[in-house]
């Protein structure tokens, strides 16, 4: 368990260095409010000097874990680990003696010593964790008895609390085994949560690894078998090609015709296949290959290729994209199916005489598009479901026959890939709308 | 052409090896089959064929024995002048992976694809145009003509 922890150590670390700049400076203004602002007699020089020295320390923790960093190779757990040691001891000293010069057991800081038995049984073992809250008891300990029996001076915390607390036996002796109550308590609770913590992310890495590996396997299967079904549709229809070219002989108009629909539901059928091939192949490969490309060529491509389509229903198509528009980083090729994708599909939903606008705007950091068409639109409740595989909305007419309901979420594959993202709106029967933003470099924003 | 054109289809699904002889010779070719690149090498001498219909991938686990076919079939000086038409689920199956029977001669010297489905139309297009082209672009492979 501890060998996982080597980026939470090293993060661990770092954030008792920037705490402990920020406790250098609550330390010493503390004081100065405490002596020249509420008039109580506290040893300020000294704690200046502390804090100098802590002020050391820190820039010395700074270093060493510098150098751990950088020295990479074996035993770095170890090293980080001995660094945390080092800060918590020196830490654990400094504060006894910030406590020695500001009233000992008078003064409420001593709780602070509570903070470190928590970050010591959050990192250490069980056994460290009880020796820390063993060392830090003999501290305040020896702090308080010193004190008590005079064989160190007091430094009263004059006008703050009664200044004979010291040497009431009762008081020291009550508050020490309150204090080592609450420390065994602290070290006992702040292990177990973080213990029960690790092993609940333990479980959901694992778990987590096991579905994606499950999740590769099904997608493997899938492909392999759709591959297969691909074979035999292909194969169907060329033998349907036989009868309906009449190469093998004439037809009756019946027979031709039923010829006709059996290779054009089998073409249906191979597309959809030939979708959720793609999709499956995108799925296993995550890693789609980055480079530096024109996006207007692609969006130009894309435009011009469903130009016919666009006749052949008479819609009236308007594309405004920006001319500043520059080469961005993707995969150009699942760009052009995604700009291809969301045309065609708004193409397929759009009447006849209908209207569609891709508008592409150019942004600081990233690339604004918009296909909306005046279609058949979306209803209301399943906007939220567009992106699901083999979705298709309630209210598609039954002559569109074409849509495997995969669109979309290749879209959104290809989108996520990017780094992207990609939203729906739409009125029900009035129009439908499509935003998506990319990134110009996905690469670096991931 | 007084004679033929003869055809050499070598793939190893029947029923589509069926369909496109059957359209082949509606058209009046000469049709051999063969339903394994071994066959098909074999079938090559003895039949001298003046284009051949190649599949890629053979056999249930998918070998794509076609490309070294294609890369055999070059090396045999007698017919390294045949024209390939192959049949590819490349080109649609990997759709960002983009085979050119131009640029990637190096390791596929074939002279033209088709998608399968074959479609009959877009065969004959094919074929015709590889009959009228006679010489392979890559007999004299790895060097392009």
């Amino acid at each position: 368990m501890d060998e996982k922890l080597v980026p939470a150590h090293v993060h661990f670390t770092k954030w008792f260095i920037r705490i402990r700049w920020m406790a250098i400076g609550i330390l010493i203004t503390a004081t100065y409010v405490v002596k020249y602002i509420l008039d109580v007699s506290i040893k300020d020089r000294s704690i200046f000097i502390l804090s100098a020295i802590l002020l050391f320390l820190n820039i010395l923790h700074m270093l060493i874990l510098h150098e751990i960093k950088n020295s990479g190779g074996t035993r770095v757990i170890q090293k980080i680990k001995g660094e945390i040691h080092f800060q918590i001891i020196t830490d654990l000293i400094i504060l006894t003696l910030i406590l020695h010069y500001s009233g000992g057991i008078e003064n409420p800081i001593i709780i602070f010593y509570f903070f470190h038995m928590i970050i010591a049984s959050s990192i250490f073992s069980n056994l460290q964790s009880y020796v820390y809250a063993i060392f830090t008891m003999l501290l305040a300990a020896s702090l308080a008895i010193l004190e008590c029996y005079s064989i160190i001076p007091h430094y009263p915390l004059e006008g703050f609390v009664s200044h004979d607390l010291y040497k009431n036996l009762f008081y020291v002796f009550g508050t020490g085994i309150i204090f080592t109550c609450t420390s065994v308590l602290i070290v006992f609770l702040s292990h177990m949560i973080i213990f029960r913590s690790i092993k609940t992310e333990e479980t959901y890495v694992r778990t987590n690894f096991e579905l994606e590996n499950k999740d590769k396997m099904k997608n493997e299967y899938v492909l392999r078998v759709t591959h297969d079904i691909k074979g035999h549709v292909a194969a169907i229809l060329s033998c349907i090609d036989v009868i309906r070219s009449k190469v093998a002989g004439p037809l009756t108009v019946t027979q031709e015709e039923f010829a006709n629909r059996a290779y054009e539901r089998t073409e249906l059928l191979s597309g959809f296949i030939k979708n959720l091939l793609n999709l499956t192949r995108k799925r296993l490969n995550h890693d789609s290959e980055f480079e530096e490309f024109n996006l207007k060529e692609v969006i130009n491509k894309v435009v011009s290729s469903v130009h016919i389509l666009l006749k052949d229903k008479s819609i009236d198509f308007n594309a405004y994209v920006d001319k500043s528009i520059p080469q961005i980083t993707g995969n150009p090729y699942t760009i052009e199916e995604l700009y291809s994708n969301l045309l065609l599909n708004a193409i397929k939903y759009t009447p006849q005489g209908g209207k569609i606008e891709l508008i592409v705007k150019n942004q600081t950091d990233h690339i604004v598009s918009q296909v909306s068409d005046s279609g058949i639109g979306i209803p209301e409740d399943e906007i939220s479901k567009v992106f699901d595989e083999f979705y298709r909305a309630a209210n598609v007419p039954k002559d569109i026959k074409s849509g495997s309901g995969l669109g979309l979420s290749i879209a959104k594959q290809i989108i996520e890939s990017h780094n992207g993202k990609i939203w729906v709106n739409s009125e029900l029967g009035v129009w439908t709308k499509v935003t998506f933003i990319l990134p110009k470099d996905p690469v670096i924003k991931s | 052409m007084n004679e033929k054109p003869k055809i050499l289809i070598v793939e190893d699904d029947s029923d589509l090896v069926a369909a496109m002889k059957i359209m082949l010779e509606a058209r009046g070719f000469k049709v051999t089959t063969a339903y394994d690149p071994d066959e098909g090498l074999e079938k090559l001498s003895v039949e001298k064929p003046d284009l051949i219909i190649l599949d890629v991938m053979f056999g249930n686990k998918g070998e794509s024995k076609g490309f070294d076919f294609a890369q055999k079939l070059r090396f045999d000086k007698n017919n390294a002048d045949i024209p390939v038409l192959m049949l590819s689920a490349i080109n649609s199956e990997k759709p960002f992976f983009n085979f050119s029977a131009d640029s990637d001669g190096e390791f596929l010297p074939v002279d033209s694809f088709i998608d399968k489905p074959v479609e009959s139309e877009t065969l004959f297009l094919k074929v015709e145009e590889l009959l009228r082209q006679k010489t392979s672009k890559w007999s004299n492979w790895p060097e392009k003509n």
